[in-house]
């Protein structure tokens, strides 16, 4: 089992998409500090949990995981929620490019499921309105 | 004749108890697994007071439920309701798992809050760190920092979106059906 492979294989492409915007947005991933709660920067943190490793399934590789990822959207607070939905958008978009990125010999073999949200929450005390999604993964470490 | 007619009688009571053992075996794994999953709930989850743990509820399809004592103190079994025949045909949705407490959905990281660290000691092990955001278990820090979380950030997202539920229905399937002998 190779999870950072499996991490790579869906934290690239996010930092790469939003990465690419104009400006860019920073991503935050595990473990790594994200900017400090008082200020109203918009950033993204991504956080890859894993649920069960080698679930024998019907096909011969056992080689797999499951989990989730769960993305969060930091925009500024009392500025409406279209900055944030577009930002969600980038990353719906990475998911969806995931899925449909073809089976190969070699490498991480990484399909997302449903997609729960986005929801939304802006508290009093913290200076970023959030939007929210969730998805289940299943990756297949091929070799 | 009366021979035969007590076959017949036999081979019908037969057929009923085949049905019944297997709408038991059938109904009974569903209500373990969601039995199994409140426990698994209950032990991921944060606890705290043990309020929240203590507030899950299990509903089925017809209406039945059992709702736990919402009450503090430590995370307490909560039994489902078995299913009725007419409850189990057809493949909705049999059982509903939720939890009542008013801050759930923070207690869950599916929603910021406001944490205001009570002072006592929680019931279960605790993390120390930084609360970066309004998320209950987004703390950083190497177990220093003013705030205290007893379940790591998204741990509702992982058990319901890393297979676990999945996993446990199957064993708890698994489990009474090895227990049906025809």
């Amino acid at each position: 089992m190779n999870y950072q492979a499996i991490r790579a294989a869906v934290e690239n492409p996010l930092l790469s998409a939003f990465s690419g915007l104009v400006p860019a947005v920073p991503v935050y991933f595990d473990n790594i500090t994200a900017v400090p709660p008082n200020t109203t920067t918009e950033y993204v943190r991504v956080n890859v949990t894993f649920g069960i490793t080698n679930e024998p399934t019907l096909t011969s590789s056992v080689d797999n995981a499951r989990g989730a990822i769960v993305i969060r959207i930091f925009t500024e607070k009392g500025r409406g929620p279209a900055r944030n939905q577009t930002l969600l958008t980038t990353a719906v978009n990475v998911l969806e490019t995931l899925n449909n990125t073809a089976k190969t010999t070699s490498g991480v073999f990484f399909r997302v499921g449903e997609i729960n949200g986005p929801t939304f929450s802006a508290t009093e005390a913290a200076p970023h309105f959030v939007g929210r999604i969730d998805t289940s993964y299943v990756a297949t470490v091929l070799s | 004749m009366a021979r035969n007619r007590r076959l017949l009688n036999e081979l019908a009571r037969l057929g009923e108890n085949l049905d019944r053992l297997a709408v038991a075996a059938f109904s009974r794994g569903p209500a373990r697994a969601a039995e199994e999953i409140v426990v698994d709930l209950q032990e991921a989850g944060p606890v705290w007071s043990g309020r929240f743990s203590n507030s899950w509820q299990i509903d089925t399809n017809d209406g039945r439920k059992t709702v736990g004592t919402g009450a503090a103190g430590y995370p307490q079994r909560l039994y489902a309701p078995l299913l009725s025949g007419r409850s189990f045909v057809g493949d909705d949705v049999k059982y509903t798992i939720s939890n009542f407490a008013p801050y759930a959905d923070e207690a869950r990281d599916l929603a910021e809050g406001i944490f205001i660290d009570p002072g006592t000691t929680p019931l279960k092990e605790y993390d120390r760190g930084t609360r970066v955001s309004g998320y209950r278990g987004d703390l950083i820090g190497n177990d220093e920092g003013p705030n205290r979380s007893t379940a790591p950030l998204d741990w509702y997202t992982t058990y319901v979106r890393g297979g676990a539920i999945d996993r446990q229905i199957k064993l708890s399937l698994d489990a009474e059906l090895g227990r049906v002998r025809l």
